[in-house]
C-alpha cells in the first residue's frame, strides 16, 4: 500500500472515531450536550470533505500519470 | 445458468417496477410508523441490495475465472449477465438515492453534522456514477471509475450510516417506529 493510501485511511478513521468520541462524551455529560460534543461532531463534517476531497485529487493525479505515460510512450 | 430474462420486455417491466418501491412505505401497518423514517430505511435496504448484489455477482465472476471450474458456458452466462446486475445496481441505486433525499428533506429540522456528511457522500457517489455511465471521454471515466470505485468512500458511507442511525436512535426520532 502506497502512502497516500495511508493518508486516505487515516482520513476515515478520523472521521469515524471523532463521531464515536462525541458519542462517549454524550453519554458521559446526560442530556444536555455541550459545546465539546459540538465540536467533535463537526469535525465528521470536516473530516469527511477532507476525505471526498482526498478521493478527487487522487483521482486527478492519477488521471494526469497515466496521461503523462501515454504522452511519453507516444515520444518515444 | 440461466439468471434473468431474456425477454427485453420483461426485463424493461421489471426494472421499471423498481421505480415504486418507495410507495411501499406508505403502506399503514397500524402503529404509527412515520413515512420520514421508513423512507430513511428503505434507502438503507435499497443500497445494500444494489451494492452487495453487484459484489457478490463480480466475486462470482471472479471465481469462476480463476477456478476454470465450469467451463465456458458459466462463464459465458455470467458475462451477459453483468449489464443486467449492473442495470439493477443503477436503477435500485436511484431509488434508494432519492427516497434518501426525501428522508432528509423531510426530517431537514433534525439536520446535524453527521447526517451532512453522509448527504454529502452519497451525493459524490451518485454523481460519480452517473458521470461512469454517461461519459463517453476516456479521461472523465477513469476518473469517474477511481473516484466511484474507491474502498475507503465505501467504507466512509457505511460507517456515516452505522452513525446515523446510531445517533438519531439516540435522539429518539425513531424510537416510535420500533
Amino acid at each position: 500500500m502506497k502512502s497516500h493510501s495511508y493518508i486516505l485511511m487515516t482520513l476515515v478513521i478520523l472521521a469515524t472515531s471523532a463521531p464515536t468520541l462525541a458519542l462517549a462524551q454524550y453519554e458521559k455529560e446526560g442530556d444536555q450536550p455541550d459545546m465539546m460534543i459540538l465540536t467533535i461532531f463537526s469535525l465528521t463534517l470536516y473530516i469527511t470533505i477532507s476525505a471526498i476531497l482526498g478521493v478527487v485529487g487522487y483521482s486527478i493525479w492519477k488521471v494526469i500519470k497515466i496521461r503523462r505515460k501515454s504522452a511519453k510512450m507516444r515520444l518515444a | 445458468m440461466q439468471v434473468f430474462p431474456t425477454s427485453p420486455y420483461l426485463k424493461i417491466s421489471l426494472l421499471m417496477a423498481l421505480a415504486f418501491v418507495p410507495t411501499l412505505v406508505y403502506a399503514d401497518d397500524g402503529r404509527g410508523s412515520s413515512v420520514a423514517a421508513t423512507l430513511g430505511w428503505l434507502t438503507i435496504g435499497c443500497g445494500m441490495t444494489a451494492n452487495l448484489s453487484l459484489v457478490i455477482f463480480k466475486m462470482m465472476k471472479k471465481t469462476a475465472v480463476i477456478k476454470l471450474v465450469v467451463g465456458s458456458n458459466a462463464s459465458q452466462s455470467l458475462a451477459s449477465a453483468y449489464q443486467q446486475v449492473l442495470n439493477f445496481h443503477i436503477m435500485l441505486n436511484a431509488v434508494g438515492f432519492f427516497a434518501g433525499m426525501s428522508h432528509g428533506f423531510m426530517l431537514i429540522r433534525g439536520l446535524d453534522y453527521i447526517t451532512l456528511s453522509l448527504a454529502i457522500v452519497i451525493t459524490v457517489s451518485m454523481i460519480s456514477g452517473i458521470i461512469l455511465k454517461l461519459t463517453s471521454g476516456k479521461n472523465l471515466k477513469f476518473f469517474s471509475r477511481l473516484v466511484h470505485g474507491q474502498a475507503i468512500l465505501a467504507a466512509l458511507l457505511v460507517t456515516l450510516v452505522v452513525l446515523h442511525v446510531i445517533t438519531r436512535w439516540h435522539h429518539g426520532i425513531i424510537m416510535h417506529f420500533i
